[in-house]
């Protein structure tokens, strides 16, 4: 991938453009798809939030909540979900401001969850960070970690990070651009708009097998994230929660589309992930008259339509267990075939208690439910999230993965061009001048 | 004027100059109300500006029909999704309606010296991209002359920042005016302007001319034809028109860099 990138990014006249594309969809068509056929997934996220309880009047602290995530992180897994993931914040009223340390301590408590983000901030952390910080969790957790790319919605953040936010788009575009080459490269000689050249860099550690976490992409309503995605065959998540529900239609389908022109296979293995707010009980009427509450004094509901309202034009789904398969299959009709269904089930201050018995009933009653009807109407080539084991088999078939070691320290702390036993001498790389 | 026909293949725009040589060119014409009372003064001084254009569209042979989005009927929708992000069917529907309109006539009263808060609090719901190059005639009424200059000062600068296509002409009413026989010439010149922009298919030839230069999002309010039909899970919208994927953006998004 790093030689299209190069060549899609010297290529100066129109023809040597077209050609320098033709040259990278030639070589995504030539390459094993990533993305295998299986079935959907589905997760809990959460975004952080510290929110009062309305009912019980009390408003936990930070460390309570911290920790009452973590046990939430570690039922999801005992109750059949696959996916937890954790959002991303630099201020009160939220606690996750960094997801790593959070996520590295479901690890050590799970086994089987696949750990995500919801979103990482493409925008104001450095790519260089990022890469070393989620290329540790993935050794740690052995792989079971993807990350989900956003730009965040907080204005102010942007400028304690030393950044601005009208240039919050081509930051995300080129930071990313910046932690593929990373991931994917040994060796980078790096020059960008937003952040100080590199010159003979080495991101540490390589990810494990040398295969990078799965990439997500999550927009709202930005046509040129869908096309990142595109580009580099990554996925695409709608964040469905609190939107009109056929709000992300026209951005999947342009994802999807053109994952199809970049070569990396038919609209069916472009990997689309989903999420929706839900409150569960045995029947309807409890869980109306139980959420209604929490619903009045949301934070993002407060002052906007009826909870009835949104019930119905937005993914908050409120109600029994059938009530919620019903919606989740609704979603399939909007979205066709997708890999990954989140759910949001402890924002706005619902209880600890609450969120544990929500768990329980989505594990028991939805989820087994769900895999069956979205397994019968599934299309047999529709993929499931490319999980490390997917990834590495793509990379390396059945040869062995490799696994770099370094060479010996000279003494200077740079390794320059042979930073691994491995390592292609050949390559040469600008070193510093200091 | 003519009533819509519904034996006849509508083709509010787009560039269909083959479709156009075969057929009678057909126009519709939306007015923006955010009139008061009932019957309203501002909705009927839009509304007569409108029938002149699409007069003046019927004298050179086209068809026009004329549809009317009373934002009184609407404030309930409008005030909710101002403060929260949903947007109702009726709002939604009456957003695709301007969307598939070839010229549209905005009218205010003027309430403390400018537009109302009504017709603002609607174009803040709206696409960035609804109005773009669209020709525009813009109207108000109000209780005094000494709001003569509203149109030409606070309302030309809203449908500047929303690219629209102004007519030279605007039109304001005081309660005198309504005697006028000045209001009428006003009225009548303001429509035909509109009318010559849209018989000389201004918008399109921008769109053709310099549409890739604009910025464009997807709110998702904005219907018109660059709306995907795609049947889900399919790729049949390959290249979505609206989009010029080689801005520079898309190409940094597609692995290149920024301002290269």
């Amino acid at each position: 991938m790093q030689d299209q990138t190069a060549s899609a990014r010297k290529a100066s006249s129109p023809t040597a453009d077209q050609e320098a594309i033709q040259a990278v969809i030639a070589k995504n068509k030539a390459a094993q798809p990533v993305a295998q056929p299986g079935p959907m997934e589905f997760g809990i996220m959460n975004v952080s939030d510290v929110t009062r309880d309305p009912v019980a009047n009390y408003t936990p602290s930070e460390g309570e909540r911290l920790t009452d995530s973590l046990a939430e992180a570690v039922h999801a897994e005992e109750v059949g979900f696959d996916v937890y993931a954790i959002g991303e914040h630099h201020n009160p009223p939220f606690f996750s401001s960094s997801p790593t340390t959070f996520l590295a301590a479901v690890a050590a408590q799970t086994k089987r969850l696949v750990l995500s983000t919801s979103t990482t901030l493409i925008t104001t952390n450095d790519p260089v960070t990022l890469a070393e910080q989620y290329a540790v969790l993935q050794h740690i957790a052995q792989g079971r970690v993807d990350l989900m790319l956003g730009r965040g919605n907080t204005g102010p953040v942007y400028p304690w990070f030393g950044k601005d936010i009208r240039q919050g788009l081509p930051l995300a575009l080129e930071n990313y651009n910046l932690l593929h080459r990373l991931w994917h490269e040994d060796v980078v000689d790096w020059e960008g708009s937003f952040r100080t050249p590199l010159q003979g860099f080495t991101s540490i550690p390589r990810p494990m097998d040398d295969v990078p976490p799965f990439v997500w992409h999550g927009s709202i309503r930005t046509p040129e994230i869908a096309e990142q995605a595109a580009f580099y065959g990554n996925g695409f998540f709608a964040n469905g929660a609190f939107w009109p529900e056929d709000h992300f239609k026209r951005l999947v389908e342009l994802y999807r589309s053109r994952f199809v022109h970049w070569g990396h296979g038919t609209a069916q293995q472009a990997v689309v992930g989903v999420a929706a707010q839900v409150f569960v009980r045995k029947n309807s009427q409890d869980a109306m008259r139980e959420y209604r509450p929490y619903f009045n004094e949301s934070p993002i509901y407060k002052g906007g339509p009826s909870l009835e309202t949104m019930m119905a034009e937005t993914p908050l789904l409120v109600g029994s267990p059938q009530q919620i398969i019903d919606r989740i299959m609704h979603q399939h009709e909007i979205y066709g075939d997708y890999a990954r269904q989140m759910f949001l089930v402890d924002h706005g201050g619902l209880p600890r208690k609450t969120v544990m018995e929500e768990l329980d009933l989505l594990g028991s009653e939805v989820l087994p439910v769900l895999r069956k009807e979205m397994a019968a109407i599934r299309d047999p080539q529709a993929v499931r999230t490319p999980t490390h084991t997917d990834m590495v088999k793509a990379r390396y078939g059945d040869q062995e993965p490799r696994q770099p070691r370094p060479n010996a320290n000279r003494g200077d702390n740079v390794t320059g061009t042979s930073p691994y036993t491995d390592s292609d001498d050949s390559i040469q790389v600008r070193l510093p001048r200091l | 004027m003519q009533e819509h026909d519904p034996n006849k293949i509508q083709h509010h725009s787009g560039n269909q100059a083959a479709d156009r040589q075969s057929e009678t060119r057909q126009y519709q014409i939306a007015v923006v109300s955010a009139g008061l009372s009932e019957p309203s003064t501002t909705t009927k001084l839009g509304r007569a500006v409108a029938l002149e254009a699409a007069d003046y569209l019927q004298s050179q042979g086209a068809e026009a029909t004329v549809i009317a989005i009373e934002l009184k009927d609407l404030a309930q929708d409008i005030t909710t999704a101002a403060v929260s992000r949903q947007v109702s069917p009726g709002l939604r529907e009456s957003i695709g309606k301007i969307a598939d309109s070839d010229g549209v006539v905005v009218a205010s009263p003027v309430i403390k010296a400018s537009y109302s808060g009504l017709f603002k609090s609607f174009w803040d719901l709206t696409d960035p991209d609804l109005l773009l190059n669209m020709p525009v005639v813009l109207v108000a009424t109000g209780g005094s002359e000494r709001h003569a200059l509203v149109p030409d000062s606070s309302m030309r600068e809203l449908f500047a920042f929303l690219r629209a296509l102004v007519a030279p002409t605007s039109l304001m009413a005081a309660g005198s005016d309504w005697a006028s026989p000045s209001l009428s010439d006003r009225k009548s010149r303001a429509g035909k302007e509109m009318a010559a922009m849209i018989l000389a298919d201004v918008r399109d030839r921008i769109m053709g001319a310099a549409g890739a230069h604009y910025r464009r999002t997807f709110d998702g309010l904005t219907t018109r034809q660059e709306q995907s039909q795609a049947i889900p899970g399919s790729a049949t919208s390959a290249q979505d028109p609206a989009l010029n994927f080689d801005s520079s953006l898309m190409r940094l998004a597609a692995g290149g860099r920024f301002g290269n």
